[in-house]
């Protein structure tokens, strides 16, 4: 479900979510997030495996996009941005939450 | 002291808009989906309604509102853009163009024509509403429809903007709710605008991922009742804040919208102080924040300010590029240029007996500058001919469909340039001639399928320059003129006798006959036999001609030729006897001598060899009763005459002459031969003579 892998040399954590992504599974989420954050410059989070999402998922997500800002670290979104992902953003109505923004293809109104 | 308001520019702009929403309309016909055209039908609507209301038309305005309303549902998607739409919509169109005539004192108004429009528009979009709630989901939905029992409020189907509030508490997750799918509801009842709050949304590690910590704000157009959206969250609302404000209409969608800080204002979210500290230039906050330094933002403002000058010029040299002048002091200008030409010649003449060399050259510089003058005056009585054929797109549509039948009118050389009056006067005749297009050449669609044709019958209009003259072309693939039924038709009434022997040609031509139909069946657009005999008099008073071509299956072509113009032409002087004449240059093929052994040779038949051909000939001097001894050689104007040549002979030829047409009295309308006059250099006036007509008249006499 979450596959977390760290390049010291680059300190880059490269963060490979699958399948459920709700509630259910929010808390370990969660603490992978912050750990992928603390560990790592750079963060890139793969959501190509994704198969199911809800709002916890995107607070979190958006939770996380914040406090990359403020720690002026690196968020890279790599692979394809499955539907599922998208739709739940856009149902959510996140699809603006933040200006400048590096994460452009999942919360701006592009990705649509 | 009331003030009098000069309301020519509104409803002259008006009819310009209404003639622009039937085009679109038209359009909008064979394209429904096109959202650039319902957007230009709108913003027609739009216009009308703004400034008929400003200068006081208030009924124009009140009824185009009620339209617009309805068209805008169309524009936003939630009602199809149907023939039934475009139907109402084009009446709507007639009725306020009624409206505007009232306004200036021409009819009254039919209300019960208005309220027809209004009601069938109004039952339409009931109609739309319904079905869309009974059967298929609406457009914009997404999610699948869900078993919650929406009740449409028939009272009420004018759309309405609602604002909902929706605040879950923290735990709404634990209670098994997911607050999306509620979000997914309320997009179902229709057009949606969701805003997600989420500055509550603790850091990271602080966050719950458990809970949650967005409320949203949802702008909800739709036609059902707040009822509907309370339904929604009517199992929730243990678990959540729920506030739904109907925003009125009239402030939402026809006032200019507020600026942010009164809407923050006016929500309480905070204080009008707090705005207005707020408000600072965008400048002054980017140099604050050290994003860059003021000289820069001082230079991009000159800049943003030099664009907006440069901007404005602009629109002002645009708005005075085209001038409106009523057509009154066109036709003053061009009788006054009339004038002119004719003292121009008359100062050429005493120029050239007077033989002094100065005189002789400001003769010919006032010769040249007339010229100029004479062609630019005509220049802008020139109209294209493109808005004469649009209104026939319209009249095509509408007899079709009154005669079930499928036609689509297509035209080419619509920027082809003729001049206003005749413009003006060609209108009823083409009228006449498209109808019996419609009525007698295409068949029904049955028909048409069974002789192997397409079922969409076509007309096609054309307008070609040639020469001084524009040829006007209507076609129609229809089942054409049958010559042998016409002919039989006309021995029946008596036109022609059992034996004549007439061309196919000759027969096409019988159908101008007064009081000849060939309609089995007098209809509403056509069969009286009143019409084809009015549409020939109307062309040759234009001074121009009608030709009939047609194949029996395949259909019939009509053209006209007109000339560019009716004021002045080029013109051939004359003299026979005493007496100067006026033919028209442009129908001049040549002149040949007519020698007194040519007469002997022709034993006194009205005939001239030209180089091999035959012409015949019609001797003025006989025609005119002149007297008096004929010169030895005469000249014969060999011109174009109805597809034929025909001579005229004259006892000299003067030359060219720029001639000044002036209509002929009531006393000369007896005879028709002359189509005007025109006065020389010297003051004497020459007759202009309508080939065509002399022609005819020889022709009748004879026979």
């Amino acid at each position: 479900m979450i596959d977390f892998s760290i390049d010291k040399l680059n300190s880059t954590g490269t963060m490979k979510l699958s399948g459920d992504l709700s509630v259910q599974n929010a808390a370990t989420l969660k603490e992978a997030l912050l750990d992928g954050l603390n560990s790592s410059e750079t963060l890139v989070i793969d959501f190509a495996k994704v198969e199911r999402m809800d709002l916890s998922t995107v607070q979190l997500l958006c939770a996380t996009h914040r406090a990359i800002n403020e720690s002026n670290k690196n968020l890279v979104i790599a692979g394809t941005i499955p539907a599922i992902v998208k739709e739940t953003i856009l149902e959510a109505g996140y699809t603006s939450c933040m200006g400048d923004d590096d994460m452009s293809g999942l919360w701006t109104k592009e990705s649509n | 002291m009331a003030i009098e308001i000069d309301t020519s520019a509104f409803t002259e702009e008006a009819h310009e808009l209404l003639s622009e929403l039937e085009d679109s309309l038209l359009e909008l016909e064979t394209n429904p989906t096109d959202q650039e055209l319902i957007g230009r039908v709108f913003r027609a609507m739009h216009t009308i309604k703004g400034s008929g209301a400003m200068f006081g038309f208030d009924d124009v305005s009140k009824f185009t509102h009620e339209v617009e309303t309805i068209f805008d549902m169309a524009r936003n998607g939630t009602l199809p853009v149907t023939k039934a739409l475009i139907d109402l919509t084009l009446a709507a169109r007639d009725h306020i163009r009624a409206l505007l005539n009232v306004a200036a004192g021409i009819g009254v108004a039919d209300e019960a024509e208005a309220k027809r429009i209004i009601n069938a528009l109004k039952d339409l979009e009931a109609k739309e509403s319904e079905e869309e709630t009974k059967q298929s989901p609406p457009r914009w939905q997404r999610a699948e429809k869900t078993d919650l029992d929406i009740t449409a409020n028939k009272d009420n189907i004018e759309p309405q903007l609602f604002r909902i509030r929706f605040k879950p508490t923290l735990d709404i997750f634990a209670n098994g709710t997911n607050p999306l799918l509620l979000l997914g509801e309320v997009r179902e009842l229709g057009e949606t605008n969701i805003i997600a709050h989420n500055d509550n949304l603790p850091s990271l590690a602080e966050i719950n991922p458990e809970q949650c910590y967005t409320s949203w704000e949802i702008f909800l157009t739709t036609i059902e009742g707040e009822n509907a959206i309370e339904d929604i969250f009517i199992f929730v609302t243990d678990d959540c804040d729920v506030n739904i404000r109907l925003l009125d209409r009239e402030n939402s969608v026809a006032a200019e919208p507020q600026k942010l800080g009164d809407i923050l204002v006016q929500r309480g979210d905070v204080s009008k102080d707090t705005v207005e500290n707020a408000v600072k230039p965008l400048g002054d906050r980017l140099v604050e924040a050290g994003a860059v330094s003021s000289t820069h933002v001082k230079a991009a403002l000159e800049e943003q300010k030099a664009v907006k000058e440069k901007l404005e010029q602009k629109k002002r040299k645009e708005s005075s590029n085209t001038v409106r002048v009523p057509a009154e002091k066109l036709d003053n200008l061009v009788d006054l240029v009339g004038e002119l030409v004719t003292v121009q010649a008359r100062l050429n003449q005493i120029s050239l007996s007077g033989g002094n060399h100065d005189i002789q050259v400001l003769a010919e510089e006032v010769e040249r500058l007339t010229g100029e003058l004479r062609d630019n005056t005509m220049s802008i009585r020139m109209l294209a001919i493109g808005s004469t054929f649009n209104k026939f797109k319209r009249l095509v549509r509408d007899l079709a469909k009154d005669l079930g039948k499928q036609i689509e009118l297509t035209t080419e050389g619509a920027e082809t340039e003729l001049d206003k009056n005749i413009l003006e006067q060609l209108n009823d005749p083409l009228v006449h001639i498209i109808r019996n297009s419609v009525d007698h050449g295409i068949e029904s669609p049955e028909e048409r399928i069974a002789i192997g044709k397409p079922p969409m019958g076509n007309i096609h209009l054309a307008a070609i320059h040639s020469g001084a003259n524009v040829l006007i072309r209507i076609k129609d693939d229809g089942a054409g003129l049958n010559p042998d039924l016409i002919r039989q038709k006309a021995i029946e009434n008596g036109t022609i006798s059992m034996d004549s022997e007439l061309s196919d040609k000759e027969a096409f031509q019988l159908i101008f006959g007064a009081g000849f139909s060939m309609a089995k069946q007098v209809t509403k657009v056509s069969g009286r036999g009143v019409g084809m005999d009015v549409v020939q008099r109307s062309i040759e008073n234009l001074r121009g001609s009608i030709d009939v071509a047609s194949t029996i299956g395949k259909g019939s072509t009509i053209t006209l030729k007109l000339p560019l113009t009716l004021a002045i032409i080029e013109g051939l002087l004359i003299k026979v006897g005493d007496e100067s004449y006026i033919l028209p240059l442009a129908a001049v093929e040549e002149c040949v001598e007519l020698l007194a052994e040519d007469k002997k040779n022709t034993h006194g038949r009205h005939v001239i060899n030209v180089r091999g051909e035959v012409v015949p000939y019609i001797r003025l001097r006989d025609r005119f009763l002149v007297e008096g001894k004929p010169p030895d050689v005469e000249q014969v104007i060999i011109s174009q005459v109805n597809e034929s040549r025909v001579g005229f002979v004259a006892d000299d030829v003067i030359g060219q002459h720029q001639t000044v047409i002036k209509s002929l009295g009531k006393n000369f309308q007896l005879s028709e031969e002359f189509s005007g006059a025109t006065i020389l250099g010297d003051g004497s006036v020459a007759l202009i003579i309508d080939l065509a007509k002399m022609v005819r008249l020889v022709e009748l006499e004879e026979n």
